[in-house]
């Protein structure tokens, strides 16, 4: 078999991966914009070291790896943003888009977004990659440096906080 | 027989094998407390927002272009094959191309004759030679070999001597060792 350039290879893992890390870092930052410009950064990163993998899958963790990393220190900072402009007005932070445009269903999916962005970052990593990025629990917890058991362990603790979140802030689903 | 909530959640994931995955299948079915925990992370994972592939789709477009843009920015740099070399091999490696030079370049440099050479072809013609100290033994050794020795002249290199400061008179008992007779 003939054996791919680097560019080819760089190709074929954007093809595969960019809707996972897409869909993560979506997830966890909760905004499309940031989400986006954080794959180019974990792609360009990915770029640099193309050769270095051994398979595409060892690039796949790789690169799910940074996008998750890149994705929750930026919730973080933005969270501390957040915090700051909301005592500086002393009122809670309200969703950028008007109310009448939204449906019911669409609310819904706003406050469950919500939810799980208040998650503690390792229990939100966790639920995020099982829920978002394709991956079985094994593959979790090589990415995440942790066993099958622990992340069994944490993806119910996971779903049971975001369920207590909703349950306090009223979510009736 | 009672399974624990994380189980119950894993066997949604589907990552129980069998024969669990049958157990806690029958368990769910007859406990009304895991039936419950059971319909909750359903509940919880269709409650999950998805993100539309379309939305997707459109942004892998936008990052490929972007990122297209950004590898034609960079320098050509980035496209030279890197090589991870260990240290030790990259020392040895180093250390043989030295020893590799300095033998060609000793190799090609014409033979330096030594002072048995110039001694072995003067044949009755006086010959002038400047020796080391180090190499003397080994001439006078050749000379006695010969039995050449009467028929040499050592010349011994003068010494200068440099007188500073005032002159000082010294006695016999100051001079360690004093003069052997």
């Amino acid at each position: 078999m003939q054996s791919l350039s680097r560019d080819e290879t760089f190709k074929l893992v954007f093809d595969h991966v960019y809707p996972i890390i897409y869909r993560i870092t979506h997830r966890i930052t909760g905004r499309e914009d940031v989400a986006e410009e954080l794959c180019q950064e974990a792609f360009i990163r990915y770029y640099e070291r193309v050769e270095t993998f051994p398979d595409r899958d060892q690039a796949k963790y790789w690169l799910i790896r940074v996008a998750k990393n890149l994705a929750l220190n930026s919730a973080k900072r933005s969270g501390r943003e957040r915090t700051a402009y909301e005592r500086a007005l002393h009122e809670p932070a309200v969703p950028s888009r008007s109310g009448e445009d939204l449906v019911i269903r669409e609310e819904a999916a706003h406050q469950v977004q919500r939810a799980l962005e208040q998650l503690p970052p390792k229990l939100k990593a966790v639920l995020v990659l099982k829920e978002y990025g394709e991956l079985n629990y094994k593959e979790i917890g090589s990415i995440l440096g942790i066993t099958e058991g622990n992340v069994k362990v944490r993806v119910f603790r996971a779903r049971e906080r975001l369920q207590a979140i909703l349950k306090e802030n009223g979510y009736e689903g | 027989m009672k399974v624990d909530s994380a189980s119950i959640s894993a066997y949604l994931d589907g990552e129980v094998e069998e024969p669990f995955r049958s157990s806690i299948a029958a368990i769910i079915e007859d406990d009304a407390a895991a039936a419950s925990t059971a319909a909750m992370i359903q509940r919880l994972r269709r409650a999950l927002p998805r993100t539309p592939s379309t939305i997707v789709e459109v942004s892998a477009a936008r990052s490929w272009e972007a990122l297209q843009a950004a590898a034609l920015r960079r320098p050509s740099r980035q496209r030279i094959r890197r090589v991870a070399l260990p240290l030790p091999a990259l020392i040895g490696t180093a250390a043989a191309l030295v020893m590799m030079i300095g033998l060609t370049i000793s190799a090609l440099l014409p033979e330096r004759p030594t002072a048995g050479d110039y001694l072995a072809n003067a044949d009755g013609v006086d010959v002038t030679i400047r020796v080391d100290g180090n190499d003397m033994e080994q001439v006078l050794q050749w000379l006695v070999d010969k039995n050449m020795l009467g028929e040499v002249d050592i010349q011994l290199p003068e010494q200068q001597f440099e007188i500073v400061g005032e002159p000082v008179l010294l006695k016999p008992d100051l001079i360690t060792g004093g003069i052997q007779e």
